[in-house]
């Protein structure tokens, strides 16, 4: 059968039969990957999938984590983008008391931040706590913000709906490499490395302390940080016109959340070196935006929020950091410690993290 | 509804073959069912826009059944006045008040008026069927036929603009006739190649040139390189983008037994910019010279009116596209690209052919950098960038798709054409069958993954 026959005839195979043939094997091919897709279930999402183990099979958190926010496995979440993703669940549950998973992922808008928080929420009556990872995507302002971080990147809605099992957009390309993964995975055949508590380190590998320092500072040797120049003087005017559009998500998010929930909001510890100068426009912005989620915790009971995004001891060892904005696995481990001291004693801890939120009502 | 979304190919196109080939041996009810589908397919877009699309409709038939009745040709000078307010209210009135307010120094709000959709094109395809009847009064049609020969949903937003006689004759044949299954597989075929065009091609070639045009709208600027990259990536895209729409709507037409007008015949092969509009949306280009440039002179009254008759054409087609001054420079680039290459035919002066291609597609592409940029300033941030009046910065931003870049610049300037391919070449076979389907499920899990975009030339 060459392909030089495609462009010749054969009496015996007419357009009729043709016509057939390709309607019937487009059907069958269609009702088969239907089929694959609500068996397999790789998001473990269809009501009438093979009762069996699944696993995160590839890095797309934004589907993967789904699965994860329906699981009742857990009844706590980390949120947040990948500034929030050294947090690990195994050394959170015991301090909190609480059964975590990180629900955080790559490069994710506030967005799509809220909305795995709700998925979560939808799929938990009764959630302990909720440690939220605030970083700059929360404080873009309304000339800079946008409702997806990479617009070039899909983000499944579909998966994110009640009914998502119901949607036509679950026909999809994505879903079909999944489900091949995920049936390799439930056979044996293939195992994968990221977490079922949807940690998965961001530190694939062991950097020196010369590489990561090229990478904080584009440099082995440690620099001195920029000065504002010029330094701006913006007055309350100016600040209280700055819009944040990521601000209602945050209020809406909070507002889903059961009054019994502890929650934990903390600005994530950019290294010193990268956090905007003061004096700077930036880091009034970032100031301002602080203030303006301090006030808003006001209104929500059982809620921190804790600065680690400041000069502090953390933010200036850069053993801790892989690059500007991510630690190490050892620097999450020191935030994630951090901000269950800094909880618990309801203060700040001197020269690590500032504790800006209320507490008056935490065990009430 | 788009082409590209899973309601129309799971759902609405399914459903309207079936409820057509139910009634297939009666005429009447078989149109009905193409008008009942085509207003349906127009509505499922804004409801609102429903009336008028259906004035628009009955006011040009009942001009079109007096002018059967009196032949009283001014009813149809009266009946394209009619149909160029409409689009002049609709798609223009904005554009002028605005273009006069800026010249008079006026704040204005513009009214903001919606533009329906496929106005352009439904608009253009009544003033042809007018036109026609004046020289063919017996070409006049029921109201039925009228309607389904002005909604058909296959061309409806964006062409290919048919001419009555070319499709109303069809009307009559049953579409189960000899050649039913050639016609239904050929038609399939065209269409999973329009989509295929679209969703593998232009759309992520769209992905590299829309944020490149976007950062130089907000920016004011752009390198050398990123220009060039912008723009060649939008020539390919919106090639791959409209023939892929235009492949859909040929195979849906056959679909439902009828040929519609082929719009594409390999483009970026010209040597010339003459050459080029005999290849390019070619029944625009006909009906350019059918109904502007021939009736207005032509080249009957000598050369000087007939390269003002030729830039006039052309200034309009550039604004037949658009409401923008973008669009109004594209027309005029064009016209004036279309005199001086009629001028260098009568010298006799010949470029050898690689050269000829080289300067015409530099012209082109440089055409389409303002056609796209969102206002003059942006276009000449574009053009000035891309002849390095702004400096030969070579460093790029990276991360563009130089595989699919080049393979659609191969097919685009090689061919072969969907259409030849599809009726000239392929003959059925079981390993075709094999490769139409699983090219059509990818496509359809493709969009899945992206969603569906618009085509281009639905906002025209």
């Amino acid at each position: 059968m060459g392909i030089r026959n495609l462009f010749t005839s054969n009496s015996s195979f007419t357009w009729k039969v043709y016509w057939k043939g390709f309607v019937a094997l487009s059907l069958l091919l269609c009702l088969f990957i239907y089929s694959a897709f609500y068996l397999i279930d790789p998001y473990n999402c269809y009501p009438f999938s093979i009762k069996a183990p699944r696993a995160p099979v590839s890095s797309d958190a934004r589907y993967f984590h789904t699965m994860l926010a329906r699981s009742k496995a857990f009844d706590s979440a980390i949120i947040g983008a990948s500034t929030a993703r050294e947090l690990r669940p195994v050394q959170l549950n015991p301090l909190f008391q609480s059964r975590f998973a990180n629900l955080s992922f790559n490069a994710a808008s506030a967005y799509e931040q809220s909305k795995m928080l709700s998925l979560f929420v939808d799929h938990h009556q009764a959630i302990k706590t909720v440690i939220w990872g605030l970083d700059f995507v929360w404080y873009k302002t309304e000339d800079t913000y946008t409702k997806f971080a990479r617009p070039d990147e899909d983000f499944p809605e579909w998966l994110y709906s009640a009914d998502c099992w119901k949607h036509p957009m679950s026909f999809n390309l994505k879903n079909f490499e999944h489900s091949v993964n995920q049936l390799w995975y439930m056979l044996g055949f293939k195992h994968f490395k990221y977490g079922l508590d949807g940690y998965t380190t961001y530190a694939r590998r062991s950097m020196s302390l010369d590489e990561k320092r090229l990478r904080i500072y584009g440099s082995t040797t440690p620099l001195e940080k920029r000065v504002a120049d010029p330094e701006i003087a913006m007055s309350a005017e100016q600040r209280a016109a700055l819009v944040f559009p990521a601000e209602a998500i945050l209020r809406s998010s909070l507002e889903r959340l059961p009054a019994n929930t502890e929650k934990v909001l903390f600005f994530v510890p950019y290294h010193f070196y990268h956090q905007p100068p003061d004096g700077s426009y930036e880091a009034q912005v970032i100031q301002e935006f602080k203030r303006r989620v301090s006030l808003l915790v006001q209104h929500f009971p059982k809620t921190h929020l804790l600065d680690f995004m400041i000069h502090s001891d953390i933010t200036t060892t850069d053993p801790y950091y892989l690059d500007k904005v991510h630690t190490t696995v050892e620097g999450g481990a020191v935030i994630a410690r951090d901000i269950y001291r800094s909880t618990r004693a309801k203060a700040s801890i001197e020269g690590r993290v500032h504790y800006l939120g209320q507490i008056q009502n935490l065990y009430r | 509804m788009l082409f590209n979304s899973y309601v129309f190919i799971a759902l609405f196109l399914p459903a309207t073959l079936i409820a057509y080939y139910l009634v297939h041996h009666h005429k009447a009810k078989r149109l009905a069912v193409l008008a009942a589908a085509s207003f349906i397919f127009y509505g499922y877009w804004d409801y609102r826009l429903l009336p008028l699309f259906t004035c628009s409709i009955l006011g040009n038939w009942l001009i079109a059944l007096w002018y059967a009745q009196t032949l009283r040709k001014s009813l149809i000078t009266g009946g394209i006045v009619f149909n160029l307010l409409l689009i002049g209210i609709f798609k223009y009135a904005d554009f002028l008040a605005d273009s006069v307010a800026w010249v008079a120094a006026i704040e204005r709000t513009p009214w903001g008026i919606v533009l329906p959709l496929g106005i352009s094109f439904f608009t253009f395809q009544q003033i042809s069927f007018l036109a026609d009847l004046k020289k063919n009064p017996e070409n006049f049609r029921p109201l039925g036929e009228y309607a389904l020969y002005v909604s058909f949903f296959p061309q409806l937003i964006a062409g290919p603009i048919v001419r009555s006689s070319e499709i109303m004759a069809q009307y009559d044949l049953d579409p189960v006739r000899p050649g039913f299954y050639e016609r239904l597989s050929k038609g399939t075929m065209l269409f999973i190649i329009g989509l295929m065009k679209k969703v593998l091609v232009a759309d992520p070639l769209a992905s590299i040139a829309s944020p490149l045009f976007d950062r130089a709208a907000q920016s004011g600027s752009i390198l050398f390189c990123d220009a060039w990259l912008a723009s060649i990536n939008y020539t390919v895209q919106l090639y791959f983008d409209f023939s892929g729409y235009s492949d859909m709507a040929v195979g849906l037409g056959l679909l439902f037994g009828y040929q519609l007008p082929y719009n594409f015949n390999i483009p970026y092969i010209s040597k010339s910019i003459s050459e080029f509009w005999l290849r390019w949306h070619m029944t625009l280009s006909r009906f350019l010279r059918d109904y502007l440039y021939i009736p207005m002179g032509g080249s009957r009254y000598g050369l000087t009116r007939q390269m003002v008759v030729l830039f006039i054409t052309m200034f309009l087609a550039g604004l037949w596209h658009g409401a923008g001054w973008t669009y109004a420079v594209f027309g005029v680039m064009h016209g004036l690209a279309l005199c001086i290459n009629h001028l260098w035919r009568r010298s006799g002066c010949r470029l050898p052919a690689p050269l000829a291609w080289l300067v015409f597609m530099s012209f082109f592409i440089t055409s389409l950098a303002v056609f796209r940029s969102a206002d003059i300033a942006t276009a000449m941030v574009m053009v000035r960038s891309m002849y390095g009046l702004d400096g030969l910065t070579m460093a790029s931003i990276g991360g563009y798709n130089e595989g699919l870049l080049i393979a659609g610049v191969l097919i685009a300037m090689v061919g072969p054409t969907s259409q030849d391919v599809v009726t000239q070449k392929l003959r059925p076979h079981p390993a075709l069958a094999v490769a139409f389907s699983l090219a059509a499920i990818y496509t359809v899990l493709t969009i899945g993954n992206h969603g569906y975009s618009e085509f281009i030339y639905f906002q025209f």
